[in-house]
C-alpha cells in the first residue's frame, strides 16, 4: 500500500512522478479547459520546483521537510480504506457539514440537509461531473515561482467543497468543511474549495484541518480555497488548522471582493509541525471591505506562518488586519502582510497590525508588514510588536492569588481573545475561543521540548 | 572664534597641504575607462600606496570578479544594467607645480560651485568650528583646522594620507565593519576606492568641532568611490557631517561609497549626511546612482552610533546605514528624511542588529514622494538570542504628494529573544486638504505651504541635525519639492 512512499527522494519528485499515473483518475478528466489548466500548472511546477528561502515570499519559511520526506499524492482507493476517522472537528452548530478524508469527500461522515433555495453545497468531483459549465473560470491560477504550491494544487486537486449562493441568498449557520488526514504514511492531498456568493448573499464557512489522534505518520495537506464575492455579498471565512504534531500544511485563500462586498476572515493555527496559511485578497470593485484576522499559537518546534496580501485595485476600499501570535518552546512564528494600493485607488483605508508574544528563550518571531502605495489620497498604517508576556500583568494576577500557570493562561487567553473579539461575537467566536482553550489544555501536559 | 589668527592659521595650513593647485580651466588627470587588475594597480600607484594597500585592493578586486552577476536586485529600484567597463575609475584634479598663495588664487569656477553649495571656502575660513576637508572629485584639495585637532590628537585627514601616515590604524580597522566581500558595490569600492576621510578620536577626547566633508562629483563619467573610516576610541565623541551635491550631467554616474564607523567603549559617533547629488532632470534623464554601504559597529560597552540623513538628491538611492550593537548597553539611532520627486527612486533604510544585552535602537524614517518618484523604506531589526532586554522603537512615515508617486515600507523584524521589546509603527498619507487650506488661507502660496508642512512632517529628524546643516536641509526640502504642487 505504501510502496510509493520511499521511491522518491523528495515530495517534489514524488509529485513529478505521480502526475502521469494519477492524472487520468483525477476528476474532470476530459474537460478541455481543465486538462489544460492542470497541465499548465504541472508544467509551471516542474519548471519552478518547490518554493525555497531564496524567494522573497519564502524568506522566513523553508520547506526542507518536504525534501526530507517524499509525500506522495494519495490514490483514491487508499484514501477510502483509511476513512475510519473521527469526525468531531469543526463547530458543533452548523447548517451543513462536509467531511473530506485525505482530500476526498466522505459521505458517511458528512451531513447535507436540504438547504433553502439558491444555496448549493456540493463537492468538486461531483460539480465537475454534473455542472462542468458552471465551473469554468472559477479556478485561480498561480503567477510566479512563489506560487509553486498553488500550481501543485491545481495539477493534483482531487476534491473539495463547492459552496454557491445565488444572489440574495442568506445562510445564518455556518457551513462546516472538515479536512482530515487519515494517517496514510506520508500522504499528500490537495483539496480545492470554491466559495461563490452572488450579489447580496451572506454566508459563513468554517474550514477545519485536523488529524485523528491515531494518525500514524505525517501528512502533507496543500489546500486552496477560491472565494468570489458578488456585489454587496458578505462572507465570514474561518480556517482552523489543528493538525497533528508532524503534519505539514500549506493553505491559500484566493479572494475576489466585488463592489461593496465584505470579506471577513480568521485564520487560526494551533497544530502541525509546519504550517503556512496565505490569504490573497483583491478588490475587484470600489467600496469593498476586507477584515483579515488571525492567531497562531505554537510550541515545541512548530513553525507557523501567516502570509497575507491585499490588493487595493479600486477606490475607497478598506482593509483591517490583525494577527496575534503566542510562541512557546522553540516555536517560530512568521507574519508577512503586504498591502498594495494601486494607482488611482484613492480613498483607500488600510490598517495592519501584528503582535507576537515570546514565552520562552528559544521561541522566535519574524514579522514583515509591508506597504506598497502608488496613490496619494490614502490612509495606511501598520504596526508590529514583539515582546514577552507583560510582567506587570503577571504580578497583578499572582498578587491576587492566581498561580503563575493560571495567570499566564489567563493573560494568553486575553491576548488572543482580543483578536477573536474584534472579529465576531457569536457562535464563530465561541468556536474559536474553544479551539484556543484546547491548545492551552494541551499545554498542561508540560511538554516544552 | 573666527579670529584673524585662525584665518591665518587656516591659510597657512591650506597652502602647506595644498598639493594640487588649479588654473582657471579644470584639467583632469584621468585614466581610460574600464576596470582590470592594471587599473587597480594604477590607482594604487598614483596614490603612492604601500604594498599592503595594493594587496588589499587586489584581493577585493579578485573577490569582486567572483561576484559578477550578484549585484543586488532585491531593492525596489530599476535601472539599465551598469556597464562597469564604461566607467572611469580615477580622476584627480591636475597637479600644478606652484600651488596658490592664498584662496584668491583658487579657480573661481571652483569657488563659484562651492558658493552654490552654500560652502564658499572663504566663508569656511571664517565659519567658526567647522573644519572642512573638501574632496574634489577624488583627491582632497583642502584641509583646515588641522593643527587645532592635532593638538588634541585627533586625526582628520584624507584617506590616502592616513594610509601613508597612520598605516597601523588603517590596517587594523579597514574592512573591520564592512568586509571586502560584503556586497557587490562595497567590494567594488574596496578595489578602486579613490579617497575619502579618515578620522581617529583618541581616548577620552571630545572633538571640539563638527568635522565636515563635502564630496562632489565634477568630472563627467567618473565614478566616485569614497572610503570613509571613523574610529572613536574609548570615551571619545565626534560629530561628523557629510554633504554632497553634484553638478548637472547627462549621463548617469555611479557613486559607490563605503563608510565604516567604529565606536569603542563609551564612545559616541554622530554621523550626519545631506545627500543632494544631481537627481536627473524633470524627465528622469541623467542623475547619480548612489549605491552606498554605510555601517557602524558599537564595539565597546555603552558605545553609541547615530546616523542622521537627509536624502534629497540622486536619481537612484540604495543605502542602508546600519548599526551592529555588539557590546552591552550599546545604542543605535537612525534618523532619516528621504525626499524623491520627478523620476527619482530611493530604496533606503537601516539595519539594527542587536547582538548584546541591554542594547537599544531607535529608527525614525520620513519618506516624502512626489512627482512620479518611488520611495521605499526598507529596514531590518534583528534581536539575536544573546541580546537580553534589547529594545527597539521604529517609526516610519510616508507622505505622498501627487497621484503618480509611490511610497513603500518594507520592514523586517526578527526577534530571537523573549525579553526583547520591539515596536514598529508606520503610516502613509497625503498632505490633507485641510492642512493646505489652513496655510493658504493665511496667505502662504501652495509651494510655501507644502514646504512648511513637509518641514513639520520631518521635524523629528531635522532637529537631530547639527545647526550648520539644519538650515541648509530645510531649504533643500523646499527646493527638492519645487514643481510638485499646483
Amino acid at each position: 500500500m505504501t510502496a510509493t512512499t520511499t521511491d522518491y527522494a523528495t515530495t517534489g519528485d514524488a509529485h513529478l512522478q505521480a502526475f502521469g499515473r494519477l492524472a487520468p483518475g483525477l476528476p474532470g478528466r476530459g474537460i478541455d479547459w481543465l486538462d489544460t489548466l492542470r497541465r499548465d500548472a504541472f508544467q509551471r511546477f516542474k519548471d519552478a520546483g518547490m518554493p525555497h528561502r531564496g524567494l522573497e515570499a519564502w524568506k522566513f519559511t523553508g520547506l526542507n521537510v518536504l525534501a526530507k520526506h517524499a509525500f506522495s499524492p494519495v490514490p483514491e482507493a487508499e484514501a477510502a480504506a483509511e476513512a475510519d476517522a473521527r469526525s468531531d472537528f469543526g463547530p458543533g452548530e452548523h447548517a451543513a457539514k462536509l467531511v473530506f478524508v485525505d482530500g476526498r469527500f466522505h459521505v458517511g461522515l458528512s451531513r447535507r440537509p436540504t438547504l433553502a433555495k439558491g444555496i448549493t453545497i456540493s463537492t468538486l468531483a461531483a460539480a465537475l461531473t454534473e455542472t462542468p459549465g458552471l465551473m469554468e473560470g472559477q479556478f485561480s491560477a498561480a503567477n510566479g515561482a512563489a506560487g509553486a504550491l498553488w500550481d501543485l494544487n491545481a495539477a493534483f486537486m482531487a476534491d473539495g467543497a463547492v459552496v454557491r449562493l445565488d444572489p440574495g441568498a442568506k445562510l445564518d449557520k455556518p457551513i462546516s468543511l472538515v479536512f482530515l488526514s487519515s494517517g496514510a504514511k506520508h500522504g499528500a492531498h490537495h483539496v480545492r474549495n470554491l466559495v461563490t456568493l452572488g450579489a447580496g448573499a451572506e454566508a459563513k464557512v468554517i474550514e477545519t484541518y485536523g488529524e485523528p489522534s491515531g494518525a500514524r505518520a505525517a501528512a502533507f495537506s496543500n489546500a486552496v480555497t477560491d472565494v468570489a464575492l458578488g456585489e454587496g455579498a458578505t462572507l465570514t471565512h474561518v480556517r482552523v488548522q489543528d493538525l497533528g504534531p508532524s503534519a505539514v500544511h500549506t493553505a491559500r485563500a484566493v479572494v475576489k471582493i466585488a463592489k461593496g462586498a465584505h470579506y471577513g476572515s480568521f485564520a487560526l493555527a494551533i497544530g502541525a509541525a509546519l504550517s503556512r496559511q496565505e490569504t490573497d485578497a483583491t478588490f475587484t470593485g470600489p467600496d469593498g471591505v476586507a477584515r483579515l484576522f488571525g492567531a497562531y499559537l505554537g510550541r515545541r518546534r512548530q513553525h507557523l506562518d501567516h502570509t497575507t496580501r491585499v490588493d487595493h485595485a479600486h477606490p475607497r476600499c478598506r482593509t483591517e488586519e490583525l494577527f496575534k501570535g503566542v510562541l512557546d518552546g522553540r516555536a517560530h512564528g512568521v507574519f508577512q502582510g503586504l498591502v498594495r494600493v494601486a494607482p488611482k485607488a484613492i480613498g483607500t483605508d488600510a490598517r495592519q497590525k501584528n503582535q507576537a508574544l515570546l514565552l520562552s528563550d528559544r521561541a522566535s518571531a519574524d514579522t514583515k508588514p509591508e506597504l506598497e502605495i502608488l496613490a496619494d489620497d490614502v490612509k495606511c498604517t501598520h504596526g508590529a510588536t514583539v515582546s514577552d508576556l507583560d510582567a506587570d500583568g503577571l504580578f497583578y494576577l499572582m498578587a491576587r492569588g492566581l498561580s503563575e500557570a493560571e495567570a499566564r493562561r489567563l493573560l494568553i487567553a486575553g491576548f488572543i481573545g482580543d483578536v477573536i473579539d474584534r472579529f465576531d461575537h457569536g457562535a464563530v467566536a465561541r468556536h474559536l475561543t474553544a479551539c484556543v482553550a484546547r491548545w492551552q489544555d494541551r499545554d498542561e501536559g508540560g511538554f516544552d521540548d | 572664534m573666527s579670529t584673524p589668527e585662525t584665518i591665518d592659521e587656516v591659510r597657512a595650513l591650506t597652502e602647506a597641504d595644498y598639493k594640487f593647485g588649479f588654473v582657471t580651466e579644470l584639467d583632469q588627470e584621468i585614466i581610460p575607462k574600464g576596470l582590470n587588475e592594471d587599473v587597480v594597480r594604477l590607482i594604487s600607484a598614483k596614490k603612492n600606496e604601500p604594498a599592503w594597500m595594493l594587496d588589499w585592493r587586489l584581493e577585493s578586486y579578485a573577490k569582486w570578479l567572483g561576484m559578477q552577476g550578484e549585484d543586488p536586485t532585491w531593492a525596489k529600484i530599476s535601472h539599465p544594467p551598469i556597464d562597469f567597463q564604461d566607467i572611469r575609475y580615477y580622476a584627480a584634479p591636475k597637479s600644478e607645480d606652484d600651488g596658490p598663495k592664498s584662496l584668491d588664487e583658487i579657480d573661481p569656477e571652483i569657488l563659484a560651485t562651492y558658493e552654490k553649495l552654500g560652502i564658499p571656502l572663504k566663508e569656511q575660513e571664517v565659519l567658526s568650528g567647522v573644519a572642512v576637508d573638501a574632496v574634489f572629485d577624488s583627491v582632497s584639495v583642502a584641509t583646515t583646522y588641522k593643527a587645532k585637532l592635532a593638538e588634541l590628537g585627533v586625526i582628520f585627514c584624507p584617506f590616502s594620507e592616513a594610509v601613508a601616515e597612520h598605516p597601523e590604524l588603517v590596517r587594523k580597522y579597514l574592512g573591520a565593519v564592512v568586509p571586502q566581500g560584503d556586497n557587490f558595490y562595497a567590494c567594488l569600492n574596496s578595489a578602486v576606492f579613490s579617497d575619502g576621510s579618515f578620522v581617529f578620536i583618541p581616548e577620552g577626547v571630545r572633538c571640539p568641532m563638527e568635522l565636515s566633508t563635502y564630496f562632489r562629483i565634477n568630472a563627467a563619467e567618473t565614478g566616485q568611490f569614497e572610503r570613509t573610516l571613523i574610529i572613536a576610541a574609548p570615551g571619545s565623541y565626534v560629530s561628523y557631517l557629510e554633504g554632497c551635491t553634484a553638478p548637472m550631467r547627462d549621463k548617469n554616474q555611479l557613486h559607490a561609497a563605503v563608510v565604516e564607523l567604529i565606536a569603542l567603549e563609551d564612545a559616541e559617533i554622530k554621523y550626519s549626511t545631506i545627500q543632494n547629488w544631481y537627481p536627473g532632470d524633470a524627465e528622469g534623464v541623467g542623475g547619480i546612482y548612489n549605491f552606498v554601504t554605510k555601517r557602524g559597529a558599537c564595539r565597546g560597552r555603552n558605545a553609541k552610533i547615530s546616523w542622521t540623513q537627509v536624502e534629497t538628491g540622486a536619481a537612484i538611492t540604495w543605502k542602508y546605514p546600519s548599526v551592529l550593537l555588539e557590546a552591552e548597553g550599546a545604542v543605535g539611532e537612525f534618523y532619516s528624511v528621504a525626499v524623491t520627486n520627478n523620476y527619482q527612486q530611493a530604496d533606503t533604510g537601516t539595519k539594527m542588529i542587536h547582538l548584546a544585552p541591554n542594547t537599544t535602537s531607535t529608527i525614525i524614517s520620513k519618506g516624502i514622494s512626489a512627482g512620479r518618484s518611488q520611495n521605499t523604506y526598507r529596514g531590518l531589526v534583528r534581536i539575536n538570542p544573546k541580546a537580553h532586554n534589547a529594545r527597539n522603537y521604529t517609526q516610519c512615515d510616508s507622505l505622498l504628494i501627487g497621484e503618480e508617486c509611490g511610497g513603500h515600507t518594507v520592514p523586517y523584524i526578527q526577534v530571537r529573544n523573549r525579553s526583547a521589546r520591539v515596536e514598529h509603527e508606520a503610516s502613509a498619507s497625503k498632505i490633507s486638504d485641510d492642512q493646505m487650506f489652513y496655510c493658504q488661507s493665511r496667505g502662504l502660496g501652495a509651494e510655501d505651504a507644502v514646504s512648511l508642512i513637509v518641514n513639520g512632517f520631518c521635524k523629528e529628524v531635522m532637529k537631530q541635525l547639527p545647526m550648520e546643516f539644519a538650515v541648509e536641509a530645510q531649504k533643500l526640502l523646499g527646493i527638492s519639492l519645487e514643481g510638485s504642487v499646483g
